[in-house]
């Protein structure tokens, strides 16, 4: 075995593992979409519209086209439905998934583009699926599955995965301790981005923020654990690396912080939380081994199947 | 035979030692540049030799994982990092995972990190785009306010869930120019009255937008406001600074 398998990846290699790891990003993907809801975009102007990334290069005529009801529920419907197949493990996989991603990205632009920034919550997923589509996740739990010896192709996304969702946590960081220096952690910066989230309309409309001027201590609190999110975040990539004890630690920061920046801020990232919680914890191996000893326990249905009389063979014997 | 534990803790540290190493030198040449009166937003240089020294780290992190290094663990780091260094070749893992994917995944690495570490706002990459997230010392506490009277007598936030789910705050940035040019005193009075009417303009948009999904609580009134907080001596409401710029009312028969 080599030391990719044995060192950078702790657990073993299962393709049900990945089949697990499978449904779950495309659930996750697929849920986003339906909240996202695109053709919601239809009715505003043409000219609010600011095109991103690959947008940019499509003529004004074509954007105009794109932009039509139809032509925005074509592209809701077809990415929500290719979502759903590669869920359930659709073939050719690889090819169905590099367009699934192309198809994401299209329909994020267009859903961003009336927007003054592009907000980043979906970026985590989009980064998930493109390593997903590098490897063979439909090869168990799927509706046709194969029967494969787990490989490192299996277990590689395990580690691949957090590790790129690890490096944009890590590029905030940096880029935070670069451009804010030191200062933004000793001044009142962190509670004026918590007082104006909190007054400011938001999807969730959380106001619990606005306590941090009541309590002194709380305050202080607030700014020790921005230091602690940055500390947890520069450390992100290191940590999907090396061995579980650090990862458990790095949860134990990095989750309560999610839920804390709903609470005070109007900001969840709920995407990077189910993400963390899929590859960092080790449940799709939890599953994938269920599933192994419920089969182990009940005889399926082949063997029983296999080890049954033939009709006729057993007539005969009766008579 | 190396000892796997003791190899691993070195390679721990080294890697730590590495990216601590990178974040003084980035900290280090963005205090030089502060001296130098080159500081401020965006300082293109130290950000450009930053990235460079992180993504040394990265590399340098993935190398001593993917590869068994054939050294005694009782070395010291130096040794680790030099050794590391001069046999810094992904071919073992390129040979598990095939070459095409281990080029995939590391030009995705990099840009994923250059450009959330180095471009801006003005030009508009997707998916691969800067995240500034509570970068900013000293940051503005103002933020839009649109506010709908409606024809139930109720007033309160226009609903932006209506028109973008996923995050109605970055598609009421998208007003933040028009409204700052419009209460800005030191703006031309031309300057403020064109703004004034684009938001005007957007506001019936807005309107029509929510009237024809929710017919039976049509807006009769709008408003857009830019907020203040002083968030210094914040005691509720009326710390607040509330800024009309524009108000647009509608005849409904």
């Amino acid at each position: 075995m080599s030391p990719l398998t044995t060192r950078v990846i702790d657990l073993p290699a299962s393709a049900a593992a990945l089949g697990v790891v499978r449904i779950g990003v495309y659930a996750t993907c697929l849920l986003m979409l339906l909240r996202s809801d695109l053709p919601m975009v239809a009715p505003l102007p043409f000219e609010w519209f600011a095109p991103w990334g690959p947008l940019l290069l499509v003529p004004d005529a074509a954007l105009r086209i794109m932009l039509t009801p139809a032509a925005l529920w074509i592209i809701h419907l077809s990415t929500c439905g290719l979502c759903a197949m590669l869920m359930l493990g659709a073939r050719p996989f690889k090819t169905l998934a590099w367009i699934l991603v192309l198809l994401v990205i299209v329909h994020e632009c267009l859903a961003k583009g009336c927007n003054g920034y592009a907000n980043h919550a979906q970026l985590g997923l989009v980064y998930a699926m493109m390593v997903l589509a590098l490897f063979p996740c439909a090869d168990a739990l799927s509706i046709r599955p194969r029967r494969v010896v787990p490989s490192v192709l299996h277990a590689a996304p395990m580690t691949l995965v957090p590790f790129v969702l690890g490096l944009t946590y890590m590029a905030i960081a940096l880029r935070r301790i670069t451009h804010g220096g030191a200062a933004i952690y000793l001044d009142e910066t962190i509670v004026t981005y918590v007082t104006a989230r909190s007054l400011e309309y938001s999807a969730f409309g959380f106001d619990i923020g606005l306590i941090v001027h009541e309590w002194l201590l709380l305050r202080a609190k607030m700014k020790f654990g921005f230091v602690m999110t940055t500390i947890a975040e520069l450390a992100a990539p290191f940590v999907i690396l090396f061995g579980w004890r650090l990862r458990l630690a790095w949860l134990a920061i990095i989750v309560p912080f999610h839920f804390l920046s709903l609470l005070t801020m109007n900001i969840f990232f709920w995407e990077n939380v189910i993400l963390v919680m899929l590859f960092c914890t080790g449940l799709p191996h939890w599953i994938a081994m269920r599933r192994l000893a419920d089969r182990l326990d009940e005889p399926s249905a082949e063997i029983a199947e296999s080890t049954r009389l033939p009709r006729a063979e057993a007539g005969h014997a009766a008579g | 035979m190396p000892n796997e534990r003791a190899l691993n803790r070195t390679a721990v540290l080294a890697a730590i030692g590495v990216a601590g190493a990178s974040v003084a030198a980035a900290m280090a040449i963005r205090v030089l540049a502060e001296l130098l009166g080159r500081g401020g937003g965006d300082v293109t240089l130290p950000q450009m030799l930053f990235e460079g020294a992180v993504i040394m780290a990265l590399m340098l992190t993935l190398s001593l994982r993917f590869r068994r290094l054939q050294i005694d663990a009782r070395t010291d780091t130096r040794s680790v990092a030099a050794t590391a260094l001069s046999k810094m070749d992904l071919r073992r893992a390129a040979e598990d995972l095939g070459v095409t994917r281990v080029a995939f995944i590391v030009a995705f690495t990099c840009l994923i990190l250059t450009f959330q570490l180095a471009s801006t706002t003005q030009v508009r990459p997707f998916p691969f785009t800067h995240w500034a997230m509570y970068t900013r010392p000293a940051p503005s506490s103002d933020f839009p306010q649109v506010l709908a009277e409606f024809e139930s007598g109720r007033i309160a936030h226009y609903p932006f869930l209506l028109i973008q789910r996923t995050s109605p705050r970055s598609f009421m940035a998208r007003f933040r120019p028009a409204l700052d040019a419009a209460v800005d005193p030191a703006r031309g009075d031309d300057e403020r009255a064109e703004a004034r009417a684009s938001l005007g303009e957007a506001m019936r948009v807005l309107a029509a937008i929510h009237d024809r999904r929710r017919p039976d609580d049509r807006i009769v009134a709008m408003e857009a406001a830019r907020m203040t907080v002083y968030t210094d001596e914040y005691s509720g409401p009326e710390s607040v600074r509330r800024e009309v710029a524009v108000r647009v009312e509608f005849v409904r028969r």
